[in-house]
């Protein structure tokens, strides 16, 4: 029987585990040599073992069709993608400086607006973005920390570095899926963890409660901590229930809280009301408060926000904080972390075309069919054109689209994702990854070591998100 | 601390699981039961609605009361509240919103259990397979019981969730009494040797024979059945038992005194009935104020420890 490794091809990307000579790259050298020594049914038998592991680990996430939501199992990879401890060093570090400085930008937006006063951001940009909440305007919350919980998009290129696509500050999901990733590849493949050390990833859960912790209100050893979910049929409702249960903290929904006449807020418990210190909220700004945004919010607390602004509880992602996560206000990261830090950036933004300015339209415009076109607003990957997989028709559409509302539109080139070794139906093939790292931002800035690794696993295809038949894979930070 | 909505949520889990596992219990039971009737007397399978209540939701959706359509509508049916299937799907949803609180096994239990029901209840009618399926079921039960029974602290989850459990319980043998003492006495045309087996069936349903038999022995008697079954304290599923069991839970609670007392009065009028001497219509009549009864301390549970319904 054909050796299922034999076609493989991974040179029209830069490949994660196979070198352009088609030989494993250092660090993936014995993981690979272990994995052509399994035939295509030890493989499959694998494969089958880790869906199993899935089913039965009750990991799923919810699809919106139109048939009705549908709670899915995880698609899952057992080929690790691996990356050197020493590479990941710097990664790290540019990630743990890129918080630092968002932080300090959506800090000094609400408070003194210095960057906009000296005219590093375009004032107007800021103002009137949609993201920007009046109601957020003088609030200090603890250590100036605001967006405490960032999945950063990281890609990376034909050239081999890595790039920041995307910051993820509102409610980023998909931590879970990391850890469970690591327990599946343990279960279903043992014998590869034996000849290396890999960094472990099932700390989070802890490291998530210290953050929060830390941002207190008052001098407690152990805070009253609570996840607010906006309940079973949120499509990351799975993570909600595993954070809570790894934390040790309760699991609420807007009906379980309330805010009483002292500010303070509750939870309904079996006793009575018991003092809630910090809320990790997976719920947007949008539903968080019926009397401060959207009236029709069932999901949110009334009267929350008035503690939030008197310091009476700490919500993480703190409200507001979207104001930074926006494709526009993206492309300024790189000033921001100068203009703050005084440091460079270690690491680079994709290359970012902003519509809003007249020479970068006319550039997208003349040039729409190989770029990658963004709504500044939308997440999820939806909204987007790539320009050299749509079609005309598309292409005049977004044409259409940029000129009538620039400013919420950017473009970026169509970047050559990095691929790795996957298990598909005709053998092993390359497919299109990308990686989200976690930053946790309290007293102290900390990022997962690793984090969830994304595929296409439709072959060519570059959309890597779970709505939209991406799966995943473990994510492998090696010494070597 | 717990949630209310958390409170309420591991209660009825455990309701949805008692329920399965009963039902399940109850259809094996009767299956078995069956197989022994000499030809010519089999009895029908309605008794199996009757006893879940499910009569008139069975008729708007099947045509007629055959085995296969009143074992599917109990075991395999989708829609149907009191199904095997639905059950164990609705405790998911239960343990699904309150896994922060379980032991994270016990919720890999519960997934287990829920795929095989899923893929198995459907071609698990028939005969042939029906006993290995709700032998299945009713060990998977178990071992979600005992793996709860042996990691779960002794708090507040817990005492919710053996309350769910033994008010279920009572509630389903009670109502197994209530209608296989009336299909006893209607059956009297059956030859001599089957009216011990259609007693000893009862035990059978409710896991109680081999305890009978300790207790009271070979000899299977109408009057010391029910005895046994209502009032025999040490046996985790009798009345008493259940009844006893459930003021312990509500007590570890701190319930209020008026739900206490209208327990302790329930078990006062399990104490009183006379078993040695009691007609088909004083026993039904009792059957109906213990369910009555049941209805009201589930109310009380309700407005104590719940969720209180959203404000309109």
């Amino acid at each position: 029987m054909a050796n299922p490794w034999d076609s493989y091809d991974g040179s029209s990307s830069f490949d994660e585990l196979i070198n352009e000579h088609g030989r494993p790259r250092t660090a993936a050298r014995r993981l690979i040599g272990k994995l052509k020594r399994m035939s295509t049914t030890d493989l499959a038998a694998r494969r089958a073992a880790a869906e199993l592991a899935i089913r039965e680990m009750g990991i799923s996430f919810t699809v919106y069709s139109e048939s009705g939501n549908i709670d899915r199992a995880w698609p899952f990879d057992i080929i690790p993608r691996v990356i050197r401890t020493k590479e990941w060093q710097t990664v790290n570090s540019g990630l743990v400086q890129r918080s630092r400085a968002l932080n300090a930008f959506i800090d000094d937006v609400y408070n003194r607006q210095r960057i906009l006063a000296d005219g590093v951001v375009p004032a107007e940009l800021v103002l009137e973005s949609r993201n920007f909440r009046e109601q957020c305007k003088g609030a200090q919350p603890r250590h100036g920390a605001w967006a405490h919980v960032c999945g950063t998009d990281l890609v990376r290129d034909a050239d081999g570095r890595f790039y920041v696509l995307e910051d993820n500050l509102r409610v980023p999901s998909g931590v879970s899926y990391m850890i469970e990733n690591r327990e599946i590849t343990k279960r279903v493949l043992p014998e590869l963890f034996h000849d290396y050390s890999i960094l472990p990833v099932d700390d989070y859960p802890t490291r998530l409660f210290q953050m929060l912790a830390s941002l207190c209100p008052r001098k407690r050893s152990r805070p009253t901590i609570a996840v607010l979910t906006p309940g079973i049929y949120n499509s990351a409702y799975f993570e909600h229930a595993f954070l809570a249960q790894g934390m040790g903290a309760e699991l609420v929904e807007g009906g379980d809280l309330f805010v009483d006449d002292d500010e303070c807020v509750y939870m309904r418990t079996v006793d009575g009301p018991q003092r809630v210190d910090v809320i990790y909220r997976r719920i947007d700004d949008d539903f968080l408060d019926p009397e401060c945004f959207r009236e029709d919010s069932a999901l949110g607390v009334p009267g929350i926000m008035n503690s939030w602004r008197k310091g009476k509880i700490g919500i993480a992602n703190c409200p507001g904080s979207g104001v930074a996560d926006d494709k526009v206000i993206y492309a300024f990261v790189p000033d921001m972390v100068r203009y703050y830090l005084n440091e460079a950036p270690l690491i680079d933004n994709v290359k970012t075309y902003l519509c809003m300015r007249e020479a970068d339209r006319d550039y997208v415009l003349e040039n729409i069919e190989q770029l990658v076109v963004k709504p500044a607003n939308e997440s999820g990957g939806y909204g987007m054109l790539v320009g050299p997989h749509a079609s005309k028709t598309e292409h005049a559409k977004f044409r259409k689209l940029i000129e009538s509302n620039p400013r919420n539109y950017i473009a970026q080139p169509t970047l050559k994702l990095s691929t790795a070794p996957t298990l598909c139906e005709d053998g092993v093939e390359p497919r299109h990854i990308d990686l989200r790292p976690f930053i946790l931002h309290g007293e102290d800035v900390w990022a997962t070591p690793g984090g969830l690794t994304r595929v296409a696993l439709k072959r060519g295809s570059l959309v890597v998100n779970s709505s939209q038949g991406g799966g995943s894979k473990d994510t492998w930070i090696v010494e070597s | 601390m717990m949630l209310s909505r958390v409170a309420e949520r591991l209660y009825w889990m455990a309701r949805y699981l008692e329920r399965a596992e009963d039902t399940a219990r109850l259809v094996n039971s009767y299956s078995q039961f069956v197989l022994d009737i000499p030809k010519g007397y089999e009895p029908g399978w309605n008794v199996l609605l009757k006893t879940i209540d499910g009569v008139e939701t069975f008729e708007q959706s099947y045509r007629r009361p055959t085995e296969r359509n009143i074992i599917k509508f109990l075991v395999a049916d989708e829609q149907h509240l009191n199904s095997i299937r639905y059950s164990i799907k609705a405790a998911r949803e239960n343990f699904r919103t309150t896994r922060d609180v379980l032991p994270k096994t016990a919720w890999e239990l519960m997934n287990e259990l829920h795929l095989f029901v899923e893929q198995q209840s459907e071609s698990s009618i028939a005969r042939n397979k029906r006993f290995d399926f709700l032998k299945n079921i009713i060990a998977c039960n178990q071992q979600i019981n005992g793996l709860i029974a042996t990691t779960v602290t002794r708090n507040r989850a817990l005492w919710f969730l053996q309350l769910g459990q033994l008010m279920e319980r009572a509630d389903m043998t009670s109502r197994i009494v209530d209608v296989a003492t009336a299909e006893i006495n209607a059956r009297t045309t059956l030859p001599v040797p089957g009216i011990p087996m259609l007693w000893s069936n009862l035990l059978h349903s409710l896991s109680a024979i081999s305890a009978y038999q300790r207790k009271v022995g070979p000899i299977i008697d109408a009057n010391e059945v029910i005895e046994f079954v209502l009032k025999m304290s040490q046996f985790p599923r009798s009345l008493a038992y259940c009844t006893i069991a459930i003021e312990e839970n509500i007590g570890q609670l701190k319930a209020p005194n008026g739900m206490l007392r209208s327990l302790r009065s329930i078990s006062r009028k399990i104490a009183r009935f006379d078993t040695q001497e009691f007609t088909l219509d004083e026993l039904h009549k009792f059957i109906d104020g213990f369910q009555a009864g049941l209805a009201d301390l589930h109310d009380g549970i309700s407005a104590t420890w719940f969720l209180p319904p959203p404000p309109t």
